[in-house]
C-alpha cells in the first residue's frame, strides 16, 4: 500500500503545480493594466506604481510567478487590498463553514441516496424504483440557486421553520448552528444525492447479476444479507470515485449556496472580492479550494485501493 | 488488406443510423424532453416575434403586477414584461450553451485526438493540462475566468468553454485510444495514410457517437453554469435579460412576487432537464446493449 501512496502523491505534484500556474496567470489575462482596474481609474500614478511594486508586477513574468509560489508554499497569499488582512487568515476564518456545509451536504446526500440507490436496484421495476428514476433526473438538473429559494420560500417565508439567512457558527452551540445550516444543506445536497442514487443503483444492479453473488445466493445466504455483506462493498466503489470528482461539484455548489444564504464561508469570500477587485483574495481562494479538491481526489483514490486491492497492484 | 481501412459501407452506415433513430425516439421521455428543447429554441429565435413587450423598458406603474391577462406571466421590478423577459433570456441560455460548447469541442476534441493517436510526452503533455482544469471546481474556475476577464456574456462564454474542453478532450482520447490499434487503422497505416487523414477519416468518425451524448449533457451544464454566473452578478450584465440574473432579482421580491423567482427558474430547469434527457436518450438509442445491462436511470 506504501508504494502505491507515494506513487499517487508523486503523481500529484506535477498537476498541482500547473493549478499554481493557472491560478497566477488569472491576474495576467485580465485585459488593461490588473494594477489599474484593482484600484480604479481615478488612482494616482504613486498608488499604482506602489501596489505594482508590491505584487511585484513590475518584474519578469517567470520571477514574478517563482516569487508568488515561494511565498504561497510558505502560506502567504499577500494582503487583501480592501482590508490589508493576510489572505490567508481570511481564508482560514472563512474555511470552517464552508467544510461543514460541504460534509453536512455530503452526508445528507448519502444518507438519502444509498437507501434508496439500493432499494430502488434490488427492487427494479416497482414503484420505489419508478419513483427514483425521475427525482435523479430532476435533482441532478435543479438549479441549486432555484432550489434555495424555493425552499427559502417555503421553509422561512411560508412556515417560518427556519431563518432566511444568517449563521450561527458551531461554537455557540450545536443546534443554533445546525438550525441555520439546514436549508443550505438540503440545498447543497440536492444535486449529489441524485447522482449518488444513479450511481448506487446502476452500479448494484450490476454487481447483483455477477457469478459471486449467484452462488452465494444458491448456497442459501438470504437476499439482504446477499446484497449487504457481498455486494454492497464492491458496488459501492464508483460510489465513492462519484463522491470524491463531485467534491469539486459541492465546493462550487457552495460559492452559490452561500451567496444565498449570506453564510460567511470561503465561496462568499470569492464572490465578495470578485466585486471589490481584490485580486489576491480571489487568487488565494480559488488556490485552496483547487488543492483541497486535489488532496480530497488523492483520498479517494487511496480509498479507492482500499476497497478493491486489485488497483494497488494495477 | 484494403478493404479493411475503408469505413462502414454507407447503406450499413445508413441502415443504423435510422434504427438509432427509432430507438431515440421511443426511448422514455425523449418526445417530451425534444419538445422543450425545440421550445426554447423557437422562444430564443423568435423572441422579437413572439415577445408582447420591450425586453429593456417597462413602465414603472406596472412594476410587481401579478400574472393577469394583460402580462401572462406577471412584471418585474422595474414593470418590464416577465415573459418578453424570458423569451428573450432563452437566447442568451442558448447561445451561452452553444458556443461555450462549440469552442469546448474545437479544443477538446482536436488536442484528445491529437493525445491519444501520438501517446508519449505529447499525450503526457495534453492530459496534465486536463488534469489540471479538472483540478479546480469547475464553477470556482469559471468564475475566476469570469472575474478575471470581465463580467459579460462573452466572458461567460469563454469561461464555460475552457472548464468544459477536458470532457471533450478525455473523451475523444478515449475513443482514439479503443480504436488506434484495431485492423481498419493499422491497414490504413500501411496503405500510407497520412496521420491527419487517419484521424479525421477513420478515427473521429467512430468517436462522433460519444461526443453526440457528451455535447448534449455538455449544453445542460453550459446553461446552468451561465445562470449560476448571472445569478452571482457576473454574467450577462443589466438590462440584458438572463434566466440566471432574473432569477437573482426575483430573490428580493420572494414575498411580494414569487412569480419573479418561480418563472425563470422553472425554465432552467426544465431546459437543462431536457438537454440532459436528450443526452441520455441518445446514449441509450446508441447503445442499446448497455441500456438493457441496466445503466444508471
Amino acid at each position: 500500500m506504501i508504494p502505491y501512496i507515494i506513487r499517487r502523491a508523486v503523481a500529484t505534484v506535477p498537476v498541482a503545480l500547473l493549478v499554481t500556474v493557472m491560478v497566477f496567470l488569472l491576474l495576467h489575462i485580465t485585459p488593461g493594466d490588473p494594477v489599474v482596474i484593482m484600484l480604479g481609474e481615478e488612482a494616482s500614478p504613486d498608488a499604482v506604481a506602489a501596489l505594482r511594486h508590491s505584487l511585484n508586477l513590475d518584474r519578469p513574468l517567470p520571477v514574478q510567478y517563482g516569487l508568488w509560489l515561494w511565498r504561497a508554499a510558505h502560506g502567504d497569499l499577500g494582503a487583501s487590498l480592501r482590508t490589508h488582512d493576510p489572505v490567508a487568515r481570511l481564508i482560514l476564518a472563512r474555511y470552517p463553514t464552508t467544510l461543514e456545509l460541504t460534509a453536512l451536504a455530503m452526508l445528507l446526500s448519502l444518507c438519502i441516496a444509498l437507501p434508496a440507490g439500493v432499494l430502488s436496484a434490488v427492487r427494479r421495476n416497482s414503484w420505489l424504483d419508478a419513483m427514483v428514476t425521475p427525482l435523479a433526473i430532476s435533482g441532478v438538473s435543479m438549479p441549486s440557486f432555484w432550489l434555495g429559494i424555493l425552499l427559502i420560500w417555503l421553509f422561512s417565508v411560508t412556515l417560518p421553520w427556519f431563518p432566511t439567512v444568517g449563521f450561527v457558527p458551531l461554537r455557540s452551540g450545536l443546534l443554533e448552528n445546525l438550525h441555520t445550516m439546514t436549508l443550505p444543506v438540503m440545498t447543497l445536497s440536492a444535486a449529489l444525492a441524485a447522482l449518488v442514487m444513479r450511481i448506487t443503483r446502476a452500479s448494484l444492479l450490476q454487481v447483483l447479476q455477477q457469478d459471486y453473488v449467484r452462488t452465494a445466493r444458491a448456497k442459501g445466504v438470504r437476499g439482504p444479507t446477499v446484497v449487504i455483506r457481498h455486494a454492497l462493498r464492491t458496488a459501492l466503489i464508483p460510489v465513492v470515485t462519484v463522491l470524491g470528482l463531485q467534491t469539486g461539484t459541492l465546493l462550487g455548489g457552495a460559492v452559490i449556496v452561500e451567496s444565498i444564504f449570506a453564510l460567511p464561508g470561503a465561496g462568499r469570500l470569492i464572490v465578495d472580492a470578485i466585486f471589490a477587485r481584490d485580486f489576491p483574495v480571489v487568487q488565494g481562494t480559488v488556490l485552496a479550494l483547487a488543492i483541497s479538491f486535489i488532496l480530497v481526489n488523492l483520498g479517494v483514490d487511496l480509498l479507492y485501493a482500499r476497497l478493491d486491492p486489485r488497483i494497488r497492484y494495477g | 488488406m484494403a478493404p479493411l481501412a475503408v469505413p462502414p459501407r454507407p447503406r450499413a452506415a445508413g441502415l443504423h443510423r435510422r434504427r438509432a433513430w427509432r430507438r431515440f425516439w421511443r426511448t422514455r421521455l425523449a418526445v417530451p424532453s425534444a419538445a422543450v428543447a425545440l421550445l426554447a429554441v423557437l422562444a430564443a429565435v423568435g423572441a422579437g416575434y413572439l415577445a408582447p413587450g420591450n425586453p429593456v423598458r417597462g413602465n414603472l406603474s406596472d412594476a410587481l403586477v401579478p400574472p393577469s391577462a394583460a402580462y401572462w406571466l406577471g412584471t418585474d421590478d422595474l414593470g418590464r414584461d416577465e415573459l418578453t423577459r424570458l423569451l428573450f433570456g432563452a437566447r442568451v441560455s442558448l447561445v451561452a450553451g452553444l458556443i461555450s460548447v462549440g469552442l469546448a469541442a474545437a479544443v477538446g476534441v482536436p488536442a484528445g485526438l491529437v493525445a491519444g493517436y501520438a501517446g508519449a510526452l505529447v499525450d503526457e503533455i495534453l492530459m496534465r493540462l486536463v488534469d489540471a482544469i479538472l483540478a479546480f471546481p469547475a464553477l470556482v474556475l469559471a468564475l475566476a475566468i469570469s472575474a478575471a476577464l470581465g463580467p459579460g456574456l462573452t466572458s461567460s462564454m469563454l469561461a464555460i468553454g475552457f472548464v468544459t474542453i477536458p470532457a471533450f478532450a478525455r473523451l475523444t482520447r478515449g475513443q482514439v485510444l479503443a480504436v488506434r490499434h484495431l485492423d481498419f487503422v493499422e491497414s490504413a497505416r500501411a496503405a500510407g495514410a497520412a496521420a491527419p487523414r487517419i484521424l479525421s477519416v477513420h478515427i473521429f468518425p467512430n468517436a462522433v457517437s460519444p461526443l453526440v451524448v457528451q455535447g448534449s449533457l455538455s449544453i445542460a451544464f453550459a446553461i446552468l453554469t451561465e445562470a449560476s454566473l448571472s445569478f452571482l452578478g457576473l454574467g450577462v450584465q443589466p438590462p440584458t435579460p438572463s434566466w440566471g440574473s432574473m432569477l437573482l432579482t426575483g430573490k428580493n421580491y420572494l414575498t411580494s412576487a414569487p412569480w419573479l423567482s418561480l418563472v425563470p427558474g422553472a425554465a432552467i430547469f426544465l431546459t437543462v432537464m431536457s438537454f440532459n434527457l436528450i443526452g441520455d436518450a441518445i446514449e441509450e438509442a446508441l447503445d442499446p446493449h448497455r441500456a438493457a445491462e441496466g445503466r444508471p436511470v
